[in-house]
């Protein structure tokens, strides 16, 4: 194809813009870790404290030898997991039931606003207590922290999902199931990937708060553990190793909508 | 009158709210007979979707009855927006209606697509509705209705989202393609020269609370396009009967 000048000129602009946010990008994380490595080293701050990135690689190193590296990433990522598909699975079918019975809808709407306000962190001890210091405990933190914001973020969806629309399934002959499932539910799916990226997000939350509390393993594990003993090394590579455990499951989710929206 | 095919009768309509009662319609009677296509034209909020909504059955009237004297009439409901659903394709919009009444089949998928080769959307069958033109959307959404093959189009406003040019065209077109089905519609709409350009008589109503003020039949050539209509001296004789009408 034949582009005018300008129009060339304007495509090799928007490609050396690209290009320059993408180095940027690099730059700043490389000056971050070049920055942090250099100030351990020459003394500028005690690594002790602040550890540094070569030591927090020699950490998961460590980590990798003693083949605890696995366990520990493999349970906090189980846990997550299992409490974001369990969080969000519920909290969409508490909002299809909430959208069918629009009376209780409007019985229960009180009691959602406080639970959503309601940092569900502090009924940790009660979960303990209730089901145990273990994984289950955990998880059900996990799943409660993201039901509720799924459920109000995914009911709101289906609620403006156009009155107009609705409107026009009646005059086509529509019952409430038929509405739903032709207008309310896919007009509903931004709202739903909306709804689960937030509680990517917040099932991490449940999950490292849970291991704070009760657990034997797990990256929120390492990171208390490695507090108390005075290893920051340990809870900077776990943190580390967070970053990039939500990043890819964030990533996940990014890639899940994309594909929806085709 | 007889041989009608929707007879409103003595109808009145409150709506009710917290903050009061609202007289929409007052002891309105009106009728359409089969084939016929009648227009009312109104203040804006004088409650002529509230009569199309009456007749669809969506609302019951207070007062008075809606009578179909040659018995059930299938009706289609077209809206001032078209409403696709943006996640399905032309061709999977113009058959909604058919799937809601599970009377989806070869033979009335087929009848629907023909509508819409017939009527120039036959080369966007696959195309989502964003990659339509306003116009484009709104017949799509017509032929969406006529796919049930209602007797009875209820228009409400069908053409008032669009700018003024797609307006006139399309206006056209679905004068011609509610004469070629050999359909009856009721339009509403505020906009007096598309009530002279495409209807057989016109019904002004009243601010409300909306009752019938005047029934003007117009006299047009037959086969005339809303277009051809515009160029005639009668146009503007009927156009100005009619603002008079409401000004009063």
């Amino acid at each position: 194809m034949n582009y005018s000048q300008e129009h060339q000129r304007y495509l090799r602009s928007i490609r050396t813009h690209r290009r320059a946010v993408r180095l940027s990008r690099v730059m700043v994380l490389v000056l971050f870790l070049g920055l942090w490595e250099l100030g351990g080293r020459l003394g500028w701050f005690d690594v002790f404290i602040l550890s540094s990135p070569g030591r927090v690689l020699s950490t998961i190193g460590r980590l990798w030898r003693e083949g605890s590296l696995f366990l520990h990433v493999g349970v906090t990522l189980y846990e997550t997991v299992l409490g974001f598909l369990l969080g969000t699975a519920l909290g969409i079918l508490l909002a299809v039931v909430l959208w069918w019975l629009p009376f209780w809808n409007e019985v229960m709407d009180p009691y959602l606003v406080v639970l959503n306000a309601l940092p569900k962190i502090a009924l940790g001890p009660v979960l303990i207590v209730w089901i145990g210091a273990g994984m289950g405990s955990i998880i059900v933190m996990a799943v409660l922290i993201s039901l509720v914001v799924t459920t109000v973020t995914v009911l709101s969806g289906f609620t403006a999902a156009a009155a107009e629309k609705q409107l026009l399934m009646r005059t086509l002959g529509a019952g409430k199931g038929q509405t739903f499932l032709k207008v309310v539910l896919p007009a509903g799916v931004p709202h739903m990937m909306s709804a689960l990226k937030i509680s990517v997000g917040m099932s991490w939350v449940g999950v490292i708060v849970g291991e704070y509390l009760v657990s034997r393993s797990g990256l929120g594990y390492l990171i208390v553990y490695g507090g108390q003993v005075f290893q920051l090394d340990l809870v900077m590579a776990s943190v580390v190793l967070l970053c990039l455990l939500a990043a890819l499951m964030y990533g996940g989710v990014a890639l899940l909508e994309k594909r929806f929206q085709k | 009158m007889e041989g009608a095919l929707l007879s409103v009768e003595n109808v009145s309509v409150y709506y009710h709210t917290p903050q009061g009662e609202t007289e929409a319609v007052r002891d309105l009677s009106f009728s359409v007979g089969k084939g016929e296509f009648v227009a009312v034209v109104g203040p804006s909020g004088c409650g002529k979707t509230t009569v199309l909504s009456l007749i669809m059955g969506l609302h019951p009237p207070s007062l008075g009855e809606v009578r179909f004297p040659q018995g059930p009439c299938p009706m289609g409901y077209m809206l001032q927006r078209d409403n696709l659903l943006e996640w399905r394709t032309l061709e999977k919009n113009a058959v909604l209606g058919l799937e809601v009444r599970h009377k989806l089949n070869n033979a009335t998928r087929e009848r629907t697509v023909a509508l819409l080769e017939k009527y120039g959307l036959g080369d966007f069958l696959f195309h989502y509705p964003s990659q339509l033109s306003g116009g484009m959307r709104q017949k799509a959404a017509l032929i969406r209705t006529l796919a049930l093959n209602p007797e009875l189009l209820l228009l409400d406003e069908p053409f008032s989202a669009l700018d003024y040019q797609t307006r006139l065209t399309l206006a056209d077109e679905v004068f011609s393609i509610i004469h070629g089905e050999g359909k009856t519609a009721l339009l509403v709409t505020h906009d007096i020269g598309e009530a002279v350009s495409m209807a057989d008589r016109v019904l002004v109503f009243t601010d409300r609370p909306a009752t019938l003020r005047r029934e003007i039949a117009l006299n047009f050539p037959k086969g005339m396009t809303p277009l051809q209509r515009r160029e005639e001296p009668a146009f503007q004789e009927y156009f100005a009967a009619i603002w008079k009408e409401l000004g009063r």
